[in-house]
């Protein structure tokens, strides 16, 4: 009991209920409607999907800012082809090809170049956005056939796909970093970089791998939002990541590495998305909201920053 | 021998020269900075080379820019660089546009705005929307549709009260205030792209079941909007407005999942603009103010067939 009062993830139930109880109470016939559920979990799936890859990414003491761009450029690609009246299937996979590339990319400045993950994901942020004005001259690919926006509007028992999707990727993932050498790696990379190396792990090859399972997932995530709207946009996708960082980190990953876990990580962003729901459905001005999600934030790097001085 | 010869080739040269000279003189070249390939600003380029056609003899017009508002800024300056005789640009803000405005003016180019306007520059005159007034227009013809009564919210990209659509929400609301009081302002979300505009719409109709409309300060927004009205099935039950139009945005009015837009005079906004510009660098003929606004007008279901026609034909979908 002791050591579940102790953990990392206790820290974020308590405020997860507040904002799960406060509109409850306050306006139960919206907060607990069908339909509002339905679309906080449909929000949630989304950022569920990229958060996965985020966590592995922050466990092994590393970021990835690029993955809002990610997202948006795999959707427009995938967008251009299907306007191009290719079949729906290659059109994803070539999307999700180009999210591959951007990873490693990512994973090969970082690794190979030895460039800082912020910078060069950074870099590679504004690259993607200004591909997807270049291929698109600003404007949006729409419509799409039925048979591709059906993995974004479709529904089984009224829960949308997406929502199944991100409960079957976290549960892979959830084994992946326990269960398996490649999590434990990832957990000895960021705890110990240097040590891992010494102890014969391929360290270069593990950290290009994970820039290319974030971006992967965030191309999904991508095609996902541009299938459920029928339209890519390159105008998606701003500002995300922050969001998703912000939902891992409150969910106990610290951004030091070798810290982390996939229960952490959906409560956090659990967190993150019911508030911003919440939030509309009381009624707050929404320049109280941004104020809200800001200082969420920054009590979520404040408690890392704690937790990791007293662990000194 | 040689020496005719090298004189022939010397004579030739200064002819070429001189011919060469004159006819630059008489030519204007003319740049227009904004957001190439954008739909709404092809239709604007299609305005300019209107005008060019119109005012006949040697022009050059080029369009020219960014996507991002930097972007448009470092064209600008590099159109300073090539010494043309006017530039027509985005206002942007004071603190983006006015030392590279300047710049040009001390250079003796002219600079006029359109489509955005910023107050303090050296620019001669700013033609495009009074974003006020296009706030009011929509207020008037949604409370219209509303029968003057029901809740309606604002979805806007920024929330700021300077900015185009700042203008336009203010213009919205305070329209709403003074002349319907019946028709209630429940709350004004920010949405920065098409995919929170939809999760916004969803959260809003969530919170208030009874809402009767939406008014989106931009066209982007409002295809996230429009999503969820289809997907809700509630075309026609809910009035949505907005701002702008392009391929989809009227094919949804058409659809009736956006109920109307409030479009400005894209083609004419810069049209007028390069007629008194060029009138101003050929006769030196200063604009009549420095303001000058033009219509705008609302596109619904009664029109959108027919315009969608005419904006395909333009060329403007790309």
């Amino acid at each position: 009991m002791k050591r579940i009062l102790k953990s990392r993830e206790v820290s974020v139930i308590i405020p997860l209920l507040l904002v799960i109880i406060i509109p409850t109470v306050i306006y139960p016939a919206q907060f607990l409607s069908f339909q509002n559920i339905v679309d906080m979990l449909r929000s949630i799936s989304y950022s569920i999907i990229v958060a996965v890859g985020m966590t592995f990414v922050v466990i092994s003491s590393n970021l990835d800012l690029s993955v809002g761009s990610t997202m948006t450029i795999t959707g427009m690609v995938s967008g251009y082809f299907l306007m191009k009246g290719m079949a729906v299937f290659p059109a994803i996979l070539i999307g999700v090809a180009t999210a591959f590339l951007i990873g490693y990319l990512n994973g090969f400045m970082v690794v190979n170049l030895k460039i800082n993950s912020l910078i060069a994901t950074l870099g590679t942020q504004y690259v993607c956005k200004g591909l997807v004005y270049v291929m698109s001259g600003g404007a949006s690919f729409y419509p799409f056939p039925d048979a591709f926006t059906v993995f974004g509007k479709g529904k089984l028992w009224g829960i949308p796909y997406s929502v199944f999707f991100a409960a079957v990727i976290v549960i892979i993932a959830a084994y992946v970093l326990k269960q398996t050498v490649y999590g434990r790696s990832v957990y000895a990379l960021g705890g110990n970089g240097e040590a891992a190396r010494l102890a014969g792990l391929n360290v270069a090859r593990l950290r290009r791998s994970l820039y290319v399972l974030i971006a992967v997932l965030s191309g999904i995530t991508g095609i996902l939002k541009a299938s459920r709207l029928g339209t890519a946009s390159p105008e998606s996708g701003t500002g995300v990541e922050m969001s998703i960082i912000a939902g891992v980190i409150i969910g106990g990953a610290s951004l030091s590495g070798g810290v982390g876990n996939m229960i952490g990580t959906v409560l956090g962003v659990s967190l993150m998305e019911i508030l911003k729901n919440a939030l509309v459905i009381m009624r707050i001005s929404s320049y109280w909201q941004n104020v809200a999600t800001g200082v969420l934030m920054i009590i979520a790097v404040s408690m890392d920053s704690i937790r990791n001085r007293r662990k000194k | 021998m040689k020496k005719i010869l090298a004189l022939v080739v010397a004579l030739l040269l200064t002819i070429s020269v001189l011919t060469f000279a004159f006819a630059e003189d008489d030519k204007l070249l003319i740049y227009m900075v904004a957001v190439p390939g954008s739909p709404y600003y092809s239709q604007c380029e299609r305005g300019m080379q209107g005008a060019v056609e119109e005012l006949g003899g040697n022009i050059e017009a080029v369009l020219v820019g960014g996507v991002t508002l930097d972007g448009i800024r470092e064209a600008f300056e590099k159109c300073i660089g090539a010494d043309p005789d006017g530039i027509l640009a985005l206002g942007l803000t004071y603190e983006l546009m006015n030392e590279p405005i300047q710049n040009a003016v001390d250079k003796g180019i002219a600079v006029y705005l359109f489509d955005s306007y910023v107050a303090g520059t050296q620019a001669k005159a700013y033609y495009g929307t009074d974003n006020l007034n296009a706030g009011y227009i929509a207020a008037e013809d949604m409370a219209k549709r509303l029968n003057g009564t029901g809740k309606v919210a604002c979805i806007s990209q920024t929330l700021d009260t300077e900015s185009s659509q700042g203008l336009r929400r203010e213009g919205f609301i305070s329209y709403m205030k003074d002349n319907y009081p019946e028709i209630e302002i429940v709350a004004v979300e920010q949405a920065i792209d098409l995919n929170v505009g939809a999760e916004k719409a969803s959260q809003l109709l969530n919170a208030y079941p009874d809402l009767a409309g939406i008014i989106c300060t931009d066209g982007q927004t409002s295809k996230g909007v429009a999503s969820i009205i289809e997907e809700r099935d509630l075309a026609g039950k809910i009035i949505i407005e907005c701002f702008d139009e392009d391929e989809q945005i009227l094919n949804e009015i058409i659809k009736g999942n956006i109920t109307a837009t409030i479009m400005q005079d894209a083609y004419g906004m810069a049209h007028d603009c390069v007629i008194d510009m060029v009138d101003f660098i050929r006769n030196g003929k200063e604009p009549e103010q420095e303001v000058n606004y033009l219509d705008c007008f609302v596109i619904d279901q009664v029109n959108a067939a027919e315009r969608l026609e005419a904006f395909l034909a333009s060329g403007a979908a790309g």
